[in-house]
């Protein structure tokens, strides 16, 4: 199960998951991945302090945001990587190719800088 | 009875589940294998970080099994089963889809960010010992982790 809040900050949509990022769940988060990148919503973080689980189908939920939004100079932060998740980006060695914080509030202030 | 391989050791336990080949039953095995670990970490054979790369492994192991082997076709039955002692932590994940050639499974180009492709390489490296084989009609997929101080090694490379 996945619970997510969304919160707007200015040009910047946080996105704060709680549960599971899974091949069960992804699908529901890529649905509002569109709905972002329809509106032209392209500076993304997510805080994953939540997260309890993520597997590979949610880990190319994300790289999939991230290059499309790479593509409109836009960007993909994470915030708050604990837990089973950042073994997960340690060893897909996502932790090198993503920009990662410790607060949500950095995560979103680097992209004003 | 044979002798354990250590005196104060307690003996080996095994857990069975059999569960619908659909991925809503999978945290059902996983809460279970949680608990397991929870265990194996208060007992210090085995840390959190390591126990977050066996659950990790078996989340994968288990999706392979729903989404590809039972791919287009009515679901089966996934077993899983967990044997512990002192010395290691085994899961088998048992269903009766379709055949694969994991030797065949290329190992992804971590530079290129691939989307997917990335079950078997997060299997391969969060295990100690991966194996799989063909029982019939059935595939056997075998995966163990080491307990102990060696247990506290990270990730193959």
């Amino acid at each position: 199960m996945l619970d997510y809040e969304k919160k707007e900050r200015g040009d910047v949509t946080v996105f704060a998951l709680k549960g599971n990022l899974d091949a069960l769940t992804a699908p529901a988060l890529k649905k509002e991945i569109e709905a972002l990148l329809a509106a032209r919503r392209i500076n993304v973080v997510f805080d994953l302090s939540g997260l309890e689980l993520i597997d590979s189908s949610g880990v190319g939920a994300i790289v999939s945001l991230f290059k499309r939004v790479r593509t409109l100079q836009g960007d993909v932060k994470i915030a708050r990587l604990q837990g089973q998740p950042a073994e997960i980006f340690k060893l897909l060695r996502l932790d090198r190719a993503f920009e990662i914080f410790d607060t949500q509030d950095a995560a979103v202030a680097r992209f004003g800088s | 009875m044979s002798a354990s391989p250590s005196q104060n050791a307690p003996p080996g336990e095994r857990f069975r589940f059999v569960l619908p080949g659909r991925l809503e039953y999978r945290d059902a095995a996983r809460a279970f294998l949680t608990y397991l670990c929870e265990r194996l970490t208060a007992r210090g054979i085995l840390t959190t970080d390591v126990s977050h790369r066996v659950i990790s492994a078996f989340v994968e192991a288990f999706n392979n099994a729903v989404i590809h082997a039972y791919r287009d076709m009515e679901p089966g039955m996934v077993e899983v089963e967990m044997d512990v002692d002192v010395q290691q932590l085994e899961v088998r994940i048992t269903d009766r889809g379709r055949s694969f050639r994991p030797e065949l499974v290329p190992e992804p180009d971590l530079d290129a960010l691939p989307e997917g492709g990335l079950g078997l390489f997060i299997i391969r490296n969060f295990m100690d010992r991966v194996g799989y084989e063909r029982r019939g009609d059935a595939n056997v997929l075998t995966m163990a982790k080491d307990l102990g101080a060696k247990a506290n090694a990270g990730p193959r490379e």
